[in-house]
C-alpha cells in the first residue's frame, strides 16, 4: 500500500491522501485528485437559513400581535392597575409565538452551521473573522438565553410586585425583545463559527476507480 | 359580558376547548348521595314538588337524581304553587313591634374587563361605572350588601375606600381567590357587635367550568360567608354571597353549586339567622324550554336550568325574600314574553315597550341596555338574582323585597349593571 500525496498546502486547500494498491505493471504514479462531489444546495445551509429567519420573522409578527391584542381590543392602559389574575394566560399566550421562534431559531443556527462549514470547505474564511465570530456568537448566544432563562424564572416575584400593566407588562415584553435580540445573532454567529470549525478539521473519503487506481482518497487538514 | 371580535372568539373558543378537554373537573361531587337530602324524593320535597309536575312519572325520582340524571321535563316546572305556599307560610309570621329593620341588597355590579386569548370579556361601560358605582351602592342605605362581579383587587380597593367613607366593613375573601370569584360582602359598621363573632369564610365550589379559570378569564366560583352579632338585636347573621357558573348548558354544575352552598347553609345553628344573596345564573321559572340564539344555534333546557333555585330551597332550607313578600311575578310576566322573532336582535323583543311592562320582574332582561348590547336575544328574561333566608325560629318578617337599579345612571344612558338588583328589608326581632 502507497501513500500518495496529492496536494500538500494545507492552509489553502484540504490535504489529499490517496490510499491504493500497487499497481500490477508500472511504477506507482500520483493518482489524479478526485474531483469535488457536488453538493447539493441545501448543504450550503441557505434553505434552513431561509426557513428559519421566515420563522423567526412570523414569531415576531406574532408576539408584536400578541401585544397589539394588549393595547387594542383589551385596552390595557400602562398606568392602570395589573390584574394579577392574568398572569397565567400571559404565560400561556406569550408561548404562541415561541411555537415559531424556537424552531426558527434552531433552524437558524443549524442553518448558519451550515454555512459556516461550506465556506470553510472552499477556504473561505478569515481566521481572525472565525475567532471573532465563536466567542461573539457564543457570548451573545449564552447571555441571550441565560437573559431569557432569567427573567422567565424571577417573572413571577416580579409580576406579583408589579401594580401597574405598564411594570408588568413592560418587564414581560422588553426583557423578551432584549433576549431575542441577544440570542438570534448569537445563534447565527455561534453557527457560523462552529460549522467553519467543523469544515476546516473535516476528513473527506472519497472512492477512487481509475484505469491504474483503486481505493479512497482521504482528504482534510492534518 | 361581551366577547369582542367575534372570529377572535371563536378561534379562541377553539383552541382553548381543545386545551381544556385535558383537564375537565369530575362532573359530579364525590359526595352526592351522601346526604341525606339527596335521597328525598321529589313529591316528599315542597321545594322540588312542581319540578314532579312537569314530569310525566317523577314518582321515584330524588334530588339526587335531579343532579346525577336530569331529567326530560314535559311541561314547564311551575313554582307558582310553592310561591303561594311561601306567601301564606310567611303571612303567618306574627307582627313584631320590636323588630329591627335590615336592608339587604344583591346585586351583580357587572365590573367585568378580562382578556384571555383572542378573547376580551368586557361588560359594556365599565370604566364609568366602577367610577360611579361604588359610591352610589353605599350611598343608598343599605345595611348589607352582597356584590357579585367586582372581579378585580382594583374594584375593591375602590369600594373599601368607600366603605372607609360611608361606614361599611367589608369582606372579600383572599386577594388570591378573589379574582377567581369576584364576591364582595359590605356590612354597616355600625351593626357588627364588636364583642363577636366575627368569623369571614370563603369556599370554592368543588365543581367548576374549568375553563372558565384557565385558559379563559381566571374564574374560579364559590361563596363568601361571615358570621357576626348583629348588635341591636344580639341575633347571629350568617351571611352568604355566592355567584354560580352561568349559561343554560351548565345546568349541572350549577345545581352541584347550589347544592355545596345549601349544605353549608344547613350547618348553620338553628338560632342564627341565615341571609343569603347571589347570582344563580338560574330562574324558578322559564315559559319555553327552548328560547333565544347563540352563535346562529338555538338556546336549549331552560326548564332544566330551573332545577337550580329549587335545589337550592331543598339543600338550603331556605325562603325566597321576594316570594315571601309577595313581589314574585316572574311566573306570569314570562308568558308574555314571545317566541324569538328576527326583530329581537335589533330591540328588546322586538318592540321596546315591551319592556314597560317586564319592570320589577326580572334582573336580567333584555330591556337592560347594557345585556341587550351583549346577549340580545340569547335567553328569556329571569329573576336569577335573589335574597334568601333560613330563620328556623320562624319569627324574621320580610318587609318588603323589590328589583333595584333598573333605571339608568344619573346623566347616562346605560344602567349601573347588566343585571338589576333585588333588594329586601327584613325585620329581625330582639329576642331569637
Amino acid at each position: 500500500m502507497t501513500l500518495a500525496v496529492a496536494a500538500a498546502d494545507a492552509r489553502a486547500e484540504p490535504a489529499a491522501v490517496s490510499f491504493s494498491p500497487p499497481p500490477a505493471s508500472r511504477e506507482a504514479t500520483p493518482a489524479p485528485p478526485a474531483p469535488p462531489r457536488p453538493r447539493r444546495g441545501e448543504r450550503s445551509g441557505r434553505a434552513l437559513l431561509w426557513t428559519g429567519g421566515a420563522l423567526l420573522g412570523l414569531g415576531s409578527v406574532v408576539r408584536a400581535g400578541i401585544e397589539g391584542f394588549w393595547a387594542g381590543p383589551a385596552a390595557l392602559e400602562p398606568s392602570e392597575p395589573f390584574g394579577q389574575w392574568s398572569v397565567p394566560n400571559i404565560a400561556f399566550f406569550t408561548g404562541f409565538a415561541n411555537v415559531l421562534v424556537v424552531p426558527g431559531l434552531v433552524l437558524t443556527g443549524v442553518g448558519a452551521h451550515r454555512r459556516g462549514r461550506w465556506r470553510a470547505e472552499r477556504g473561505l474564511v478569515d481566521p481572525a473573522g472565525h475567532r471573532l465570530r465563536h466567542r461573539v456568537g457564543w457570548g451573545l448566544l449564552g447571555g441571550g438565553l441565560a437573559a431569557w432563562a432569567l427573567t422567565r424564572a424571577v417573572a413571577r416575584p416580579v409580576l406579583r410586585a408589579c401594580e401597574t400593566n405598564g411594570c408588568a407588562y413592560g418587564y414581560i415584553e422588553s426583557t423578551y425583545w432584549a433576549s431575542l435580540g441577544l440570542v438570534v445573532p448569537g445563534a447565527v454567529l455561534a453557527g457560523l463559527a462552529g460549522g467553519e470549525r467543523r469544515g476546516s478539521s473535516r476528513l473527506s473519503v472519497v472512492p477512487q476507480w481509475g484505469p491504474d487506481t483503486r481505493g479512497l482518497s482521504l482528504g482534510g487538514r492534518f | 359580558m361581551r366577547a369582542r371580535a367575534p372570529w377572535l372568539a371563536w378561534l379562541g373558543t377553539w383552541a382553548l376547548g381543545s386545551v381544556a378537554l385535558a383537564c375537565g373537573s369530575p362532573e359530579l361531587p364525590a359526595d352526592l348521595g351522601d346526604d341525606p337530602l339527596d335521597a328525598v324524593r321529589l313529591i316528599d320535597a315542597p321545594a322540588l314538588l312542581h319540578l314532579a309536575a312537569a314530569l310525566d312519572d317523577p314518582d321515584d325520582l330524588t334530588a339526587e337524581d335531579l343532579i346525577r340524571q336530569p331529567p326530560r321535563y314535559v311541561r314547564p316546572p311551575d313554582p307558582t304553587p310553592l310561591y303561594d305556599q311561601v306567601e301564606a307560610a310567611h303571612a303567618q309570621i306574627p307582627a313584631d313591634p320590636g323588630a329591627v329593620p335590615l336592608r339587604v341588597l344583591s346585586f351583580n355590579a357587572g365590573l367585568l374587563d378580562r382578556w384571555y386569548p383572542f378573547v376580551v370579556l368586557q361588560v359594556p361601560e365599565v370604566d364609568v361605572r366602577r367610577e360611579r358605582v361604588p359610591p352610589m351602592l353605599l350611598d343608598d342605605g343599605w345595611d348589607v350588601l352582597l356584590l357579585q362581579e367586582v372581579w378585580d383587587q382594583r374594584d375593591v380597593e375602590v369600594f373599601e375606600r368607600e366603605a372607609a367613607r360611608a361606614g361599611y366593613l367589608v369582606h372579600a375573601g383572599s386577594p388570591r381567590a378573589h379574582e377567581g370569584h369576584g364576591l364582595l360582602m359590605l356590612v354597616r359598621e355600625a351593626l357588627v357587635d364588636p364583642a363577636g363573632p366575627d368569623e369571614r369564610g370563603e369556599e370554592l365550589f368543588e365543581l367548576q367550568r374549568d375553563i372558565e379559570d384557565f385558559p379563559g378569564p381566571a374564574f374560579v366560583r364559590g361563596f363568601l360567608s361571615w358570621r357576626f352579632r348583629h348588635a341591636p338585636t344580639g341575633v347571629v347573621l350568617d351571611l352568604f354571597d355566592i355567584h354560580t357558573t352561568a349559561f343554560a348548558d351548565y345546568f349541572t354544575t350549577r345545581d352541584t353549586q347550589v347544592r355545596q352552598l345549601g349544605r353549608a347553609v344547613r350547618r348553620v345553628a338553628d338560632d342564627e339567622v341565615v341571609v343569603v344573596g347571589g347570582d344563580f345564573n338560574g330562574a324558578p321559572y322559564a315559559h319555553f324550554d327552548v328560547y333565544g340564539e347563540e352563535a346562529g344555534q338555538p338556546v336549549v333546557d331552560w326548564w332544566r336550568n330551573t332545577q337550580a333555585y329549587a335545589l337550592l330551597l331543598h339543600y338550603g332550607g331556605l325562603t325566597d325574600a321576594h316570594v315571601a313578600a309577595g313581589e314574585a311575578v316572574d311566573v306570569p310576566l314570562s308568558g308574555t314574553v314571545p317566541e324569538v322573532e328576527p326583530s329581537f336582535f335589533d330591540e328588546p323583543y322586538g318592540d321596546r315597550t315591551r319592556c314597560d311592562g317586564l319592570r320589577g320582574g326580572f334582573t336580567v332582561s333584555d330591556c337592560n341596555s347594557l345585556a341587550f348590547r351583549q346577549f340580545a336575544a340569547s335567553g328569556p328574561p329571569g329573576r336569577i338574582d335573589f335574597v334568601l333566608l333560613r330563620d328556623a325560629s320562624g319569627r324574621v318578617w320580610v318587609d318588603d323585597s323589590a328589583v333595584q337599579y333598573e333605571d339608568p345612571l344619573p346623566a347616562e344612558d346605560f344602567e349601573a349593571s347588566d343585571h338589576y338588583g333585588v333588594g329586601a328589608t327584613l325585620r329581625l326581632p330582639g329576642d331569637l
